[in-house]
């Protein structure tokens, strides 16, 4: 049907595009997160798991409610991830046999089973949504490894021409080089994800929202309940046309009785029967056949066990025991067990971060840390004019917080490695550190004896911004490093006040004022 | 030429420069080494590069100029962390003037270059100037190999192509204090033509990588922009800015930062050109000369 085609592409170009607008500086005022805010499986998640209410909940809610009068048509429609889908379905396999018949209903209750291991995890105070919801999915496939490709593709095919360009000084075109995000484990693991859902379709077409998606289960669930129906009209000759068109096997052997939970409103049964016998509307002259859930007493108590056994195997994560000091969370993230619980590893933050310093973590943080964002010092530095991260983040995990309360939000304090810093280990002169700090928090001393004067860091006015870690001309990891000691993770409230009670300044001046030019103890810094 | 020889005799009058050899006769007719200027400054830009005859001496039809100012940090130009944009737009429209076919203004920052680019204002300084590109560089394909032949710990280093491919280069660096060079003119503003910088630091002594650079890196004309110096808080700042109002210009790099480090404090401490070691060394390969005794300043 050319109108739900039509539907379909013009939200997928909208979550594309919203995506390619998730910059620094951002130029939009329509929210970035539009597709995960209108997602009700990561509110309803979201808000079980912070016991809150949380941003998005009436559109959710509205959301839910059209379903429950219209059925799937979010899946049919809306969905990018559906229409990726779909697109691919009909680019690779539409004239492949696939394993089973498309009316068969294989695993069907696995999505209800998914959906109840979310809800109880997030019952038990842990966020799970991330790892099956299809929108957080798709735009973590989008932000980790689709940005970052298409943008190597662009600058590779401006390296081709820039000879060229060079030879007719075409200055703008020689010089065209876009900000390359980079492809990490992060990005490895978002491409399997994806590309397995699109082999899925080898099996049956969709085959990941009749079966898998935790969402599409959610969905079917309120679809149930709506008065919009398939009828089919006496004349029917039972020649299967629409069983086999449709997108989801809503349709039984039959071709008269189908499951409104599975029926994603593609209406393919309508275009595809030559007599014109299906059609769709309020009123059912037929009774239905009670449909029974795809999910009985076995899969829902695998599912809360399922749900619950995910809580504990994180609960006892060494890394939530003993946080790795490689752990620093973005300015504004909450305090940690919050942060985990909210973050839904969209990636938007890495995607709009202007310096690459956000980077998705591996394991750092433990199985439960995959994809959230860790700065990556040794990159780049956290940009001190820059508060993008938490503007974009849809669920709050990062709090939106203003420029100046951002500075505040300290991410760590820079600590130096005097075995390995060049002045202090070979007496050289290196200023590096001194010459990056926006804060003068890297006060440089003449030691009696030596030739060269040695950094040492004040705590007192080191946001952790990664400056100096980012500029240190030491190979490999840097001699200075940004740990997260001293980080303010606030859940509420200023961060400028929270700073200010601990007594640090993050202001510009000069570390060697609050001295008077020696060094404190008179004495080598060690 | 825009000036004749008698206004240039005034000058060399008036700037006693370069009067420690024996040969002073003969150094007094030859063109001075540095000229500095006070006052307004745009004209006192114009009137250094016409003291020095004008800016077809440095300039043809159909070159490719490239304006290397100090645009190294994310500051707005209100904090004088950068080259003074009026200093890069008055040189650059004289440039045009002349009949350059292109002018890029490039520099290889500190701070991330997409930063920079939304926080120095250069691109609006110089929208009105039509042929003039600004660039901030630090790509590796826009580098390329060099050897340093009279380099003694800096034998080779990777410089920005445009820089060693242009007709007419210009240095145009700003007056600053330097938490570790202690000064930074228009030696140390080489270090923003480079890509891999970090191994000046890490693999050689510092100030002699600067050194050795300037036995490499010939600009026709530098261009020290003193209008507004950073005389604490440099290079980054922001620190406190010292309206000086001054531009010095010369063929001597040496000899005009050893000028520059007499018209200030550096970070509160008072320097004599051979206290910074760069400058020093720089002078020691002959660079240039470090005497500048007794040089006055003209009033633009």
């Amino acid at each position: 049907m050319k109108l739900r085609r039509a539907v379909q592409l013009i939200f997928l170009l909208l979550f594309a595009l919203l995506i390619a607008l998730t910059t620094f500086p951002l130029k939009i005022s329509l929210p970035v997160d539009l597709f995960l805010l209108m997602d009700p499986l990561l509110i309803a998640g979201a808000s079980l798991v912070t016991r809150a209410i949380v941003d998005g909940f009436l559109v959710a809610v509205l959301v839910l409610a059209a379903t429950a009068l219209l059925g799937r048509f979010f899946c049919g429609w809306v969905c990018p991830l559906g229409t990726t889908i779909e697109l691919a379905d009909e680019a690779l396999y539409r004239r492949r046999k696939r394993r089973w018949p498309n009316h068969q209903r294989v695993a069907r209750g696995l999505k209800y089973v998914n959906l109840i291991v979310i809800l109880v995890a997030a019952a038990f105070g842990y966020g799970l949504t991330f790892l099956l919801d299809p929108i957080a999915l798709l735009t973590r496939t989008a932000t980790y490894l689709l940005h970052p490709l298409v943008v190597l593709a662009t600058n590779g095919g401006l390296d081709a021409v820039r000879p060229a360009a060079d030879k007719a000084g075409w200055l703008g075109l020689y010089y065209a080089r876009l900000h390359q995000p980079l492809l990490s484990s992060g990005s490895l693991m978002a491409a399997a994800i994806f590309v397995a859902i699109i082999m899925l379709n080898r099996l049956q077409r969709r085959f990941w929202c009749r079966s898998l998606c935790p969402l599409g289960g959610l969905l079917g669930l309120f679809a149930r309940l709506s008065p919009a129906q398939r009828r089919v009209a006496e004349k029917c000759d039972h020649d299967g046309k629409c069983r086999r068109a449709c997108e989801t096997g809503a349709i039984d052997e039959d071709d008269l009785n189908y499951d409104p939970a599975e029926c994603i409103m593609c209406w393919r049964c309508v275009d595809n029967c030559h007599l014109c016998v299906n059609t769709f509307g309020f009123t059912n002259p037929r009774p239905r056949l009670a449909q029974p859930l795809d999910v009985g007493r076995r899969r829902f108590l695998a599912g809360v066990a399922g749900g619950a056994f995910g809580a504990m195997l994180f609960r006892g994560s060494p890394s939530r025991l003993v946080r790795p000091d490689t752990l620093l969370r973005p300015p504004g993230a909450r305090p940690e067990s919050a942060f985990r619980q909210r973050c839904i590893r969209c990636g938007q933050c890495v995607k709009a971060c202007p310096t690459n310093t956000l980077q998705p973590d591996w394991f750092d943080a433990g199985l439960e840390g995959i994809w959230a964002p860790v700065h990556h010092m040794r990159l780049a530095a956290c940009e001190q004019d820059c508060n993008v991260c938490g503007q974009v983040c849809p669920t709050g995990a990062i709090r939106a917080l203003g420029i100046d309360e951002k500075r505040y939000a300290k991410l760590g304090t820079a600590v130096l490695d005097t075995t390995r810093c060049l002045t202090y280990a070979q007496d050289k002169s290196c200023l590096v550190c001194n010459e990056a700090c926006p804060y003068h928090a890297i006060a440089f001393w003449q030691v009696t004896g030596r030739h060269n004067r040695r950094p040492l860091v004040d705590w007192t006015r080191c946001n952790g911004c990664g400056m100096c870690e980012s500029v240190c001309p030491v190979e490999g990891r840097g001699a200075i490093i940004v740990k997260p000691d001293g980080q303010i993770r606030l859940a509420e409230g200023s961060y400028i006040a929270e700073a200010k009670r601990r007594g640090y300044r993050f202001e510009h001046g000069t570390a060697e004022d609050q001295y008077g030019g020696t060094s404190p103890e008179g004495g080598a810094p060690r | 030429m825009s000036i004749s020889r008698r206004d240039m005799l005034k000058l060399m009058a008036a700037s006693s420069v370069a009067l420690a050899t024996p040969h002073w006769a003969r150094e007094a007719l030859a063109e001075p080494r540095l000229l500095a200027f006070k006052g307004d400054t745009e004209s006192a830009v114009r009137k250094v590069i016409e003291a020095f005859g004008g800016i077809k001496r440095f300039v043809s039809r159909g070159d490719k100029v490239v304006i290397k100012p100090n645009l190294g940090f994310a500051q707005p130009p209100i904090r004088a962390s950068n080259t003074n944009p009026i200093v890069i737009h008055t040189l650059a429209k004289m440039s045009l003037e002349a009949g350059a076919k292109s002018v890029q203004v490039l520099d290889n920052p500190v701070h991330p270059r997409i930063i920079c680019a939304l926080r120095n204002g250069i691109k609006d300084a110089l929208k009105d100037l039509e042929g003039v590109h600004v660039e901030l560089v630090s790509d590796d394909p826009f580098f390329a190999d060099v050897q340093i032949p009279r380099g003694k710990v800096l034998k080779r280093t990777q410089v920005m192509r445009a820089i060693l491919e242009c007709d007419t280069l210009f240095n145009v660096p700003m007056a600053k204090s330097h938490g570790g060079a202690l000064v930074s003119f228009s030696l140390k503003n080489w270090m923003g033509a480079v890509k891999n910088r970090g191994e000046w630091h890490n693999s050689v002594d510092l100030h002699q990588a600067i050194a050795d650079f300037a036995t490499f890196i010939k600009p026709k004309f530098t261009l020290l922009d003193a209008s507004r110096a950073l005389v604490t808080g440099g290079p980054g700042g922001p620190g406190e800015i010292k309206n000086l109002q001054t531009i010095i210009g010369g063929f001597d790099m040496v000899a005009i930062d050893s000028y520059a480090v007499g018209l200030s404090t550096w970070n509160g401490k008072k320097l004599a050109p051979a206290d910074v070691p760069h400058i020093r060394f720089a002078a020691e390969m002959g660079v240039g000369s470090m005497n500048v005794a007794g040089l006055s300043v003209m009033t633009a």
